[in-house]
């Protein structure tokens, strides 16, 4: 019950910054003009990555053995992976390294993403010990 | 064999112990963490001074005395500015005695690039004359820039034949600096006659404060002959020039701001550091102390079963080793977690020209985190040890319900 709790906060904690995180604490690059850039297209798309967090998130709350919350934490894991690849190779943001979304708003992405990894494999690996393999229900 | 077992029960030990296995992470951890992000701060901050001196390429530079500020933030920070310099001081720099060679660069803010709506400083040069730039052109094997050619510094994301679009027209790139530490890192570098061009396109008339036919730079880069000191040119310079609005600064003047910035900085890190380390010592000490207080009837018990006083104060010395190995890669984690995606923003925030954790500095800096981990234990619970050591195995267990 207690290791359902501190996941399913991670990963809506995770949701959040994902979601609010570029209008707020890590703003992204204000368009001033008729200039839209790439980094707004990826803060679009990583809010693709909240929903699916969130849904994540929900699904770990309700479930009762250690082979699904393995198997949960497990596409939460490749979750992050594809919050890491929007800013950094699938659509990017812009050019320059001090602009706003290159220093602020997609690191801020990069450190989510990697402690809800971390938190992740960690799960996946007491789940396995404490299951002993993911055979046992 | 005797030490594998001995760390097994420190092992056990801290995990039986939880909350204070904890306390005694948290605390550490804190002291890692400050010893080691100041650590690399300091050294961040050298190594771009350093660099920035080697990177500089001039003995010294002559710029108009009102945009000395423009030109310093353009040089160390990469902020935009465009300056206006009249080219005929080219002539009377290069008659000075000591000169060997002179060169000039243009500097020019760009309006909104295509991509970013932000504006970029570019750097007009004649590859010919310069020698500031050009040497590590060369040795990418660049030895002219056309018209609609353009060399960008290492921190804009673009590699070799990737297009890029200033004041409307566009530019290939054929070279990518390596990155430098100053504001080079940042601009983009173009030919006289690309300035030029854009001087003269009827759009961006009101925007550049020269035309074509205009005899214009931002500043002249000086090469002394070898031996000729720069501070005496300078004078010289300076006591005939001096009412002409020029402003003369050697290699040393330009980083001495940012020199005294990080003496600065490395006084306040060393007295933060100091207090701090104060209080964690002050504080692991307490902390300590009560720990040790609480398990006296532990260890009397293992003294009245024959354990010797010596394998005692090992298994504790092992519990304290694990928490500041531990603790300190916690720390040393934490503090690359943020420092290194949020560099950009850190050196930005701090107005440091430099901020870069390579592979040496964190092993260096890491294992001075670990050590100053293991003073401040050392320290903490010395004494500790020395009043568990003088009693026996009753004494212990009467004064554990002191």
């Amino acid at each position: 019950m207690k290791q359902n709790v501190w996941i399913t906060g991670i990963y809506l904690l995770a949701a959040v910054v994902y979601t609010l995180g570029p209008h707020t604490v890590f703003q992204v690059c204000e368009a001033t003009g008729d200039t839209v850039m790439r980094c707004h297209w990826s803060v679009r798309a990583e809010f693709g990555v909240a929903i699916l967090l969130v849904g994540i998130a929900v699904l770990y709350a309700v479930t009762k053995t250690q082979r699904e919350r393995a198997l949960l934490s497990g596409i939460a894991v490749v979750n992050s992976l594809v919050a890491i690849l929007i800013p950094s190779v699938l659509i990017g943001g812009c050019d320059m390294k001090g602009m706003e979304c290159q220093s602020v708003t997609f690191p801020s992405f990069y450190v989510t993403a990697i402690v809800v990894m971390v938190a992740s494999v960690i799960n996946i690996l007491r789940g396995l010990k404490r299951g002993k393999g993911l055979g046992v229900i | 064999m005797k030490n594998r077992t001995i760390w097994w029960v420190a092992i056990q030990n801290l995990r039986r112990q939880k909350f204070q296995s904890v306390i005694l992470t948290a605390l550490l951890t804190v002291t890692a963490l400050t010893v080691f992000f100041s650590a690399s701060l300091a050294e961040s901050m050298k190594e771009g001074l350093e660099k920035t001196k080697d990177r500089l390429g001039a003995d010294i530079i002559v710029v108009p005395n009102r945009f000395v500020s423009s030109i310093e933030d353009a040089l160390f920070l990469g902020k935009p500015c465009t300056v206006n310099f009249d080219k005929s001081w080219l002539d009377k720099i290069s008659a000075e005695e000591g000169v060997e060679q002179v060169s000039y660069q243009l500097y020019l803010s760009s309006l909104n690039s295509d991509c970013c709506e932000t504006s970029m400083q570019l750097i007009a040069f004649d590859i010919n004359s310069d020698f500031a730039v050009a040497p590590w052109l060369s040795e990418d094997g660049i030895h002219s820039v056309a018209d609609d050619e353009i060399i960008v510094g290492s921190s804009m994301n673009k590699k070799v034949g990737d297009v890029v679009k200033y004041f409307g027209r566009n530019f290939t790139v054929i070279d990518v600096l390596e990155e430098t530490g100053m504001g080079y890192d940042s601009c983009a570098f173009i030919s006289y006659e690309a300035a030029y061009q854009i001087a003269n396109d009827p759009d961006y008339d009101n925007v550049l404060p020269f035309q074509k036919d205009e005899e214009v730079i931002s500043m002249v880069l000086v090469k002394l002959k070898e031996g000729d000191d720069s501070a005496k040119v300078k004078e010289e310079l300076m006591s005939q020039y001096a009412d002409e609005g020029i402003a003369v600064y050697t290699n040393s003047d330009l980083v001495g701001r940012f020199s005294d910035e990080l003496k600065n900085y490395i006084s306040y890190a060393t007295i933060f550091q100091g207090l701090f380390l104060l209080m964690a010592v002050i504080a692991l000490y307490g902390i300590y102390s009560v720990i040790i207080h609480l398990r006296k009837a532990e260890f009397g018990t293992y003294f009245s079963f024959g354990t010797e006083k010596k394998r005692i104060l090992l298994m504790l010395l092992s519990e304290l080793l694990l928490v500041a190995v531990t603790s300190t890669a916690i720390g040393i984690g934490l503090v690359c977690l943020i420092t290194i995606p949020f560099h950009e923003a850190i050196r930005q925030s701090l107005s440091i020209p430099y901020l870069r954790l390579g592979g040496t500095e964190l092993a260096k800096n890491g294992a001075y985190a670990f050590c100053t981990n293991l003073l401040v234990c050392a320290l903490a619970s010395v004494k500790s040890y020395y009043s568990l050591a003088r009693l026996d195995g009753i004494a212990l267990i009467k004064s554990s319900g002191e």
